[in-house]
């Protein structure tokens, strides 16, 4: 073998193994590149990106030199308005990086982004390395599920309280129009006994005076106001009192969500949500409530309503499967008490238990066992989201056949320990 | 004889207020108060009513379960239903089984006016026999020809509801379920809704299709083996008698909205034929000419079932008096007097016979109203409707 072709024979592979790395490096660029997660080395020494993906210009409108200026963190995650987010950067130790921040777009606009990557030493200067990922979208339309959930079950109650509401309503205009007949009715009556006592004073015709009085005693049917009217009245009260509870109960139901947790009687908030949720379990369940003397506790209370309500309606629902048409009535059970550092409330239903092939997918979303139209399937999932993730409580449950299921709410008494929420580090 | 009426509720302060706000009714009604469907069955057994009001939710035997019980023990029982539920389901449920359907809160005049209504309208019938063909009736059964139609139409991304309305108006069952539907207090339409464009658009395609494919309103229904009848034929006749209707009320120069009340009262002027149709065997077995019982007897009957579906009085009484215009209340040419003479006009031209014979007008109507030169005219105009007709 000559020198001439064993040089042509390794300038051929040089040329092969260069087009298969350029080939390599290419596939790697493109699958990099035709995500939505952008690529990115960020020196945090100096505060400039080394590298960033294509994508980032186009996501957030900076052009690519200003991302590797120094000081481009500056621009995006502004020191003084996020002070909390910068310090994580700031004050990075080596290891996996997970972060959520929000991002200044050129234009001013907000995205709220999640940073996956590692931190290292490289050559005297803290370099982070990974994807960031715009998740404005993502979360926003969490939101939009949520806030549907809530107003279908919005939906179910103003029907539900409405019946509530209508059943006082009827009966005490019942009752005040029989007041004003019996108030007209009266009057007759009462101009029969003051001729009565004319005739007494002015020693006129008295026997035929009574005669007339007694007459118009029965003609007003006196006996059966007399009697009835108090009670009309009495009835009249003890429906206007049961719409004000309602009305008082809704209010505090629908207690508009800081942004802030804010303490709340976590009680008060069971007994206004089995108010509400009334028309919900009256047909198939009887309440027996067992609540405990609890502490004030930090909590975002329209959403902690929502979750009781929703464990509530699953209850009845479970029991309505059981009890049919029979008349019969279950029995739903709240308590609540102090276990620790928290607050535990349960809501046990007698109905026929959550079947083992489902119990391990219950909080998924969108599952559901209800027939269509009678659940979206997100009820528990939304739950768990706001009792876990918000809250940094526990929700489980324990369930037998035949026996029935009982839902464990657990929520910290302490501070909370906050969970970033993007509103409060916009804030 | 006092009348007997059985209130029905769970809810004690709705009974005890219902009956002090009913005392001043003590001399003309028998009344009493239950609180459940089983007391209401029990004191039925030793006393039938004349009418029941129910609650519809209440533990145990709900409102739904004890009115179907009523229909099947005692039909001549007129059964009004006084719910605060307000979801379409349990309405819809509701207007299967129960005559009216009101909801609470109901002012009691509401209530009280409704009760005497259906005492009055007992008057229309001349027996009680009619009472128990009628009283077992609460959803009418379609021509199948018509609801294969209303089937297609609903089932047709492309269809409006123009044309779904423009098919319940041919049929005289869909247009007189949908409108004691629409009628019926859940919609909250507290006037009665008097053209059925306006009633299919207040439901929307969307509950007029759970109407039809759920069954629960409308049925295809079989015609019961009366001589020389059929539901068929009768659907042909009232689509004529309807559109002819609201052609001669425009040649008076009525109102469009009187017109379209025209078209409803043809439309439903012979619905007492199809309670004939679908209900003889509930006839007394010595009833041997039921088709002569149907002819004596149909405009009645029909006028009863919608009065107790609380039908407008106009409509109510433009069916009663189709073939004696001149007993209605109202004066001139109205809505009876329209009916009848678009009916006999559509009854002789189908037997191509001209107008100039026996007309099978009642005697001395028109004369009284002198009107006897318009029948030329109206005869022209019906004319003119079937050449538009050929012509499309």
């Amino acid at each position: 073998m000559s020198a001439t072709t064993e040089c042509e024979r390794l300038e051929y592979l040089v040329l092969e193994r260069t087009r298969a790395l350029e080939q390599s490096r290419e596939m790697y660029r493109l699958m990099a590149e035709s995500t939505k997660a952008i690529p990115f080395i960020l020196d945090i020494t100096h505060g400039g990106f080394s590298h960033i993906g294509p994508q980032a210009v186009a996501a957030f409108g900076f052009p690519e030199f200003q991302w590797k200026e120094p000081g481009a963190l500056d621009a995006i995650i502004p020191r003084q308005s996020n002070p909390e987010v910068r310090k994580r950067f700031d004050e990075c130790e080596c290891g996996p990086f997970e972060c959520l921040t929000p991002l200044v777009h050129i234009d001013g606009r907000r995205a709220e982004v999640r940073w996956t990557g590692t931190c290292e030493w490289v050559e005297g200067a803290k370099m982070l390395r990974g994807l960031m990922l715009d998740i404005t979208e993502v979360r926003r339309r969490g939101l939009e599920v949520a806030a549907s959930q809530k107003l279908e079950s919005v939906g179910r109650l103003a029907a539900g309280v409405a019946h509530e509401i209508n059943t006082p309503v009827q009966f005490v205009t019942d009752n005040v129009q029989f007041v004003r007949t019996s108030m007209i009715d009266i009057a007759p009556v009462v101009r029969a006994y003051r001729a009565l006592q004319y005739a007494v004073q002015s020693q006129g015709d008295v026997i035929d005076a009574a005669q007339r009085a007694a007459e118009a005693e029965i003609t007003a049917d006196l006996d059966y106001i007399l009697e009835n009217a108090p009670l009309a009245i009495e009835s009249s009260i003890e429906g206007l009192d049961r719409i004000a509870t309602i009305v008082r109960s809704m209010k505090e139901f629908a207690h508009p969500d800081q942004a802030v947790k804010q303490p709340a009687d976590l009680n008060q908030a069971i007994r206004s949500t089995l108010v509400v949720a009334h028309n919900e379990y009256k047909y198939v369940a009887e309440i027996d409530a067992q609540l405990g003397d609890l502490p004030l506790v930090p909590c975002h209370l329209g959403e902690i309503n929502q979750v009781i309500l929703n464990l509530l309606v699953n209850g009845s629902h479970a029991i309505a499967d059981v009890v049919k048409d029979t008349g019969q009535l279950g029995k739903l059970t709240v308590r609540s008490g102090v276990d620790g550092e928290y607050v535990e409330i349960s809501i046990s239903d007698t109905g026929m238990g959550i079947p083992e092939a489902v119990r391990a997918k219950i909080f998924d979303p969108f599952f559901t066992t209800k027939e269509v139209g009678k659940g979206t399937g997100q009820g528990l999932a939304i739950a768990r989201s706001v009792i876990v993730n918000k809250h940094s409580g526990t929700l489980r449950f324990e369930t037998e056949c035949n026996k029935g299921t009982t839902f464990f709410i657990r929520l910290p008494i302490g501070a909370i320990a906050a969970a970033p929420t993007m509103a409060k580090i916009a804030a | 004889m006092s009348t007997r009426i059985v209130f029905v509720d769970d809810e004690l302060n709705i009974l005890q207020a219902m009956g002090r706000s009913f005392h001043s009714m003590r001399n003309e009604w028998n009344m009493e108060f239950l609180s459940s469907g089983a007391a209401a069955l029990e004191s039925l057994a030793k006393a039938p009513a004349d009418v029941i009001v129910s609650d519809m939710r209440m533990p145990g035997m709900d409102g739904w379960q004890l009115l179907g019980e009523v229909k099947k023990r005692y039909p001549q029982t007129v059964r009004l239903v006084l719910s605060g539920h307000a979801d379409s389901s349990s309405v819809m449920r509701a207007v299967g089984i129960a005559q009216l359907y009101l909801a609470k809160p109901c002012e009691s005049g509401a209530l009280k006016a409704a009760i005497l209504q259906t005492q009055m309208l007992r008057q229309l019938l001349s027996s009680d026999q009619l009472a128990l063909l009628v009283g077992g009736v609460d959803m009418l059964p379609s021509a199948p020809t018509a609801f294969q139609e209303i089937l297609q139409c609903l089932q047709n991304p492309a269809a409006s509801l123009t044309d779904a309305a423009q098919i319940i108006g041919r049929d005289v069952a869909m247009t007189a379920n949908i409108m004691k539907l629409v009628n019926s207090a859940f919609f909250g339409s507290r006037r009665p809704s008097t053209t059925i464009d306006r009633a299919v658009a207040y439901l929307g395609m969307d509950t007029l299709g759970a109407l039809v494919l759920g069954h629960s309103v409308f049925q295809s229904g079989v015609a019961t083996g009366i001589d020389g009848f059929s539901l068929e034929e009768l659907w042909q006749h009232t689509e004529q008698t309807a559109a002819a209707a609201r052609a001669i009320a425009l040649s008076e120069n009525l109102s469009v909205a009187r017109a379209d009340e025209a078209f409803l009262a043809g439309v439903l002027h012979d619905v007492g034929k199809v309670v004939f149709a679908t209900k003889a065997a509930a006839l007394p077995h010595d009833t041997t000419d039921v088709a002569a019982q149907m002819e004596a007897h149909h405009a009645e009957v029909g006028a009863y079932l919608l009065g107790l579906w609380g039908f407008p009085n106009s409509i109510v009484e433009a069916v009663a008096f189709h073939h004696t215009p001149s007993r209605a209340s109202e004066k001139g040419l109205g809505l009876s007097g329209i009916v009848h003479v678009a009916d006999r006009l559509v009854h002789l031209r189908s037997e191509n016979r001209s107008a100039s014979i026996d007309t099978g007008l009642q005697p001395g109507y028109l004369e009284s109203l002198g009107l006897e030169h318009c029948l030329p005219k109206w005869s022209a105009v019906l004319q003119s409707l079937d050449d538009r007709k050929a012509a499309a």
